[in-house]
């Protein structure tokens, strides 16, 4: 399984990096989970981000998830209509 | 002192009516069905937008809304991607003939015949296919039914690039969503795989639903950072519209794609004072709340050095309680002296409350070393960035407003401001343009500058415009100020020609409100050749300003000491009416205007007579004048009421506080009172 970590500001600038890691993780092909505790604010490039690797993993058949969505995530996904493309729940609040 | 703007209206009624007579004649001597007159449509449109500009710097609302419509319409036409048909040429004829109407009912304070005017809405509405026939409602019916709308249906598309001078639909949706209750379908059918993402394009585009009062002006408002780079429409959902969670989506026959026009007009109307719509609209809790934006960290430092001052405040307090224990006027002088610790406790921990809102302003800064390397590397220019003083503090409210202005600036500098390496080359400059941003403190202030070395404003061609929209006098000496002040008029600032040519304007009405909303002023210098330069002023706090009380009859006013510079006796004899200028007076070798605040204001039992009453010199935005009062009443510091949240917004009042004595005082806002009487001056 693959872990990928999120920091406290997924800002547009940082979103380059994440989608490296993403791909670097999804090319591994192994289940990955993504600990999200620690974002504080979410920028709509970092969501559209994980989006891309929410679709890429179904489609590859490779399980991704959630570790402990935070409240900041979840707003921006509901603000975006993105809850269900993102797997995630109105619930999931950590 | 309100002559100037009453002449300036009466300009614009006069080549509006002039306006109206080109566009008939040329309405006429289109040939429907013929080839495009290109020619003939220009000097349609243009007329018909010089009246929408003008109509929309005078605040006539509903001649500015029509005449959007019809220049709508002609530009469809001009573009060929409509058929100039008989019809179409009636409608505008008959629209021409209701423009004069409501320009006439306009200028004379009369009512206009709301059934006609939306009869023909209605029918330039279907031409522009913005209204779908109703088969069971006739046009203009008898029975006049307002449209009560409901809500909004937005279709919003951004252009790839959008995120990149950092818009963040995020943000922008959550402020949509304090409008009223949000729905968000997004569609994702552009998004590319994983390994084909650019990682900061916008892939992704939504229709939203708004539903709730929040009228047109307020949602627009959401997007304005954004014209330019999306396609927008917004659409009234009207009647029966079942609440969201109980229908099926709404489908949207009315949807078109948007077009650079709109966003015109969402800008123009941004010029309206939203605040009054906003305070009609349906401010509801909305269904997606935001889990920590009311939140803010703060330096343990901070915190101890409140405590440390509450700590003093208690001694004080003691050492009150004491003396007031068989208190004897041989102890008047410990009292008065207490009194004196009492108050500098108060203010000390005042300010101390104060700070620990305040964040240091690199918070905003940091995002613009990306955002100026993004840009240069497409607009192929280079540019070398100077931040400086990025630590200076400011409130809280305040940083988070004025980011989007901020942004805004730096693009333009960028873009139109910064000359091309080549074109550099040849001015004798380095090939790398310069652009600083500095921010720093003085006298109460906190100022932030943005500046660049490019070619500077066109003061030749602002000053055309200025005269062709009757903003200016033609014959009149203006000074660089006044000129570069057209910049921030909104009926100057959408018009493409000024942009091209200055290279600045659009956008700039929005950016200025948006200082000002936070208690701020915007003042742009530019030198040909050298560059431009825009400072931005900005309070440290938006609670507590120190004010000068004046009295105006039985009414008490406040102006903020940091406008005042003195207050003087004057002689009624060094006081010249000046034609169209109202009253100046010969200062210190200077003519200083007179606003006689009794009048503004009307208030009764004021002093009237110049020499009985004091004038208190003021400055905003490097313009100053006399504001003549009955007498000056002490200083004090002001705590801050809103006037718009209890009452409405006032023009030339910044707010309102409860004085001592009980009596509300309204604190003037000088920078609107100096440009609302004064404008040319």
């Amino acid at each position: 399984m693959t872990l990928i970590e999120c920091q406290s500001e997924l800002d547009i600038a940082l979103v380059s990096d994440l989608r490296q890691r993403l791909l670097d993780a999804l090319q591994a092909g192994e289940p990955l989970e993504i600990e999200a505790s620690a974002i504080r604010r979410a920028h709509t490039a970092a969501l559209q981000v994980f989006l891309s690797a929410f679709v890429e993993a179904r489609s590859l058949g490779i399980s991704i998830s959630w570790r402990n969505p935070s409240p900041a995530l979840l707003e921006g996904a509901r603000l975006l209509g993105l809850v269900d493309g993102l797997g995630l729940t109105d619930t999931d609040a950590a | 002192m309100a002559i100037d703007l009453a002449q300036f209206i009466q300009t614009f009624f006069e080549e509006s009516f002039e306006g109206l007579d080109v566009m008939e004649a040329g309405l006429l001597a289109l040939e429907p069905d013929a080839a495009v007159d290109l020619e003939q449509i220009n000097t349609i449109f243009r007329a018909a937008h010089s009246i929408k500009g003008g109509s929309g710097t005078f605040g006539f609302k509903n001649v500015t809304d029509f005449t959007h419509l019809m220049e709508t319409l002609l530009d469809k036409m001009r573009e060929g991607r409509m058929a100039i048909s008989r019809a179409a040429v009636n409608t505008l004829l008959e629209s021409v003939d209701c423009l004069r109407e409501m320009l006439v009912a306009a200028r004379e304070n009369a009512q206009v015949d709301d059934e006609r005017v939306q009869a023909l809405r209605d029918r330039l509405m279907q031409l522009l296919e913005l209204k779908q026939t109703a088969p069971t409602a006739t046009p203009a019916s008898d029975e006049p039914t307002p449209p009560q709308t409901l809500g909004w249906c937005i279709q919003f598309q951004p252009y790839p690039q959008m995120m990149h001078s950092g818009n963040d639909p995020v943000r922008m949706f959550r402020e949509l969503a304090e409008l009223g209750e949000l729905t968000v379908r997004p569609d994702v059918a552009r998004l590319p795989r994983l390994a084909d993402l650019q990682p900061e394009d916008c892939y992704l585009s939504w229709e939203l639903e708004l539903v709730g009062l929040a009228p047109h002006d307020a949602v627009a408002e959401v997007f304005a950072w954004v014209e330019g780079d999306c396609e927008l429409t917004l659409t009234p959902l009207v009647e029966a519209v079942t609440p969201v969670s109980a229908a099926p989506p709404l489908p949207s026959p009315a949807v078109r794609p948007g077009t650079a026009e709109e966003g015109q007009q969402g800008e123009l109307l941004l010029e309206r004072r939203q605040t009054e719509d906003r305070r009609k609209g349906d401010r509801r809790a909305s269904a997606v709340t935001t889990p920590d934006g009311g939140s803010i960290r703060v330096g343990i430092d901070k915190v101890d050095a409140v405590i440390n001052l509450v700590g003093e405040l208690v001694t004080t307090q003691s050492m009150l309680s004491a003396l007031g224990e068989g208190f004897d006027m041989s102890r008047l002088d410990k009292l008065h002296e207490a009194l004196d610790q009492l108050d500098r406790n108060t203010r000390d921990l005042q300010e101390h409350v104060m700070r620990i809102r305040m964040l240091p302003v690199s918070s905003v800064f940091s995002r613009f070393p990306r955002l100026v390397h993004d840009m240069s590397g497409k607009l192929g220019k280079e540019v070398d960035l100077r931040i400086n003083g990025e630590q200076t503090e400011l409130d809280k409210t305040v940083i988070e407003k004025i980011g989007d202005p901020l942004v805004h600036l730096i693009r333009n500098s960028l873009d139109h401001g910064l000359e091309p390496p080549d074109e550099r080359v040849r001015a004798g400059k380095p090939a790398t343009g310069v652009i600083s941003l500095d921010a720093y403190h003085k006298s109460g202030s906190i100022f932030i500058e943005v500046g660049d070395d490019g070619r500077g404003l066109n003061r030749e061609a602002l000053l055309r415009k200025g005269l062709d929209t009757g903003l200016l006098k033609a014959g009149e000496d203006y000074s660089d100020e006044q000129i570069y002040e057209l910049i921030f008029h909104p009926g100057l600032s959408t018009a493409k020609q000024i942009s091209d040519v200055s290279g600045r304007g659009v956008g700039m009405d929005v950016v200025r409100r948006n200082i000002q909303d936070v208690g701020g002023s915007i003042q742009i210098t530019s030198q040909p050749g050298k560059g431009a330069r825009i400072t931005i002023c900005l309070p440290l706090t938006l609670a507590i300003l120190d004010g000068q009380l004046v009295s105006i009859g039985q009414d008490c006013y406040i102006i903020p000491l940091l406008s005042v510079i003195e207050s003087v006796q004057i002689r009624a004899d060094a006081v010249n009416r000046v034609a169209g200028k109202g009253e100046i007076l010969r200062f210190r070798g200077q003519p200083l205007p007179i606003l006689r605040l009794y009048e503004l204001f009307g208030t009764e039992d004021a002093v009237t007579d110049l020499e009985k009453g004091l004038l208190v010199v003021v400055e905003a935005d490097g313009r100053q004048v006399g504001l003549f009062v009955d007498d000056l009443e002490g200083q004090q510091q002001i705590s801050i009421k809103s006037l718009e949240k209890n009452f409405r917004r006032v023009s030339g009042v910044a707010g309102a506080t409860i004085l001592g004595d009980g009596r509300v005082g309204l604190i003037l806002d000088i920078s609107g009172l100096i440009r609302v009487n004064n404008p040319v001056l």
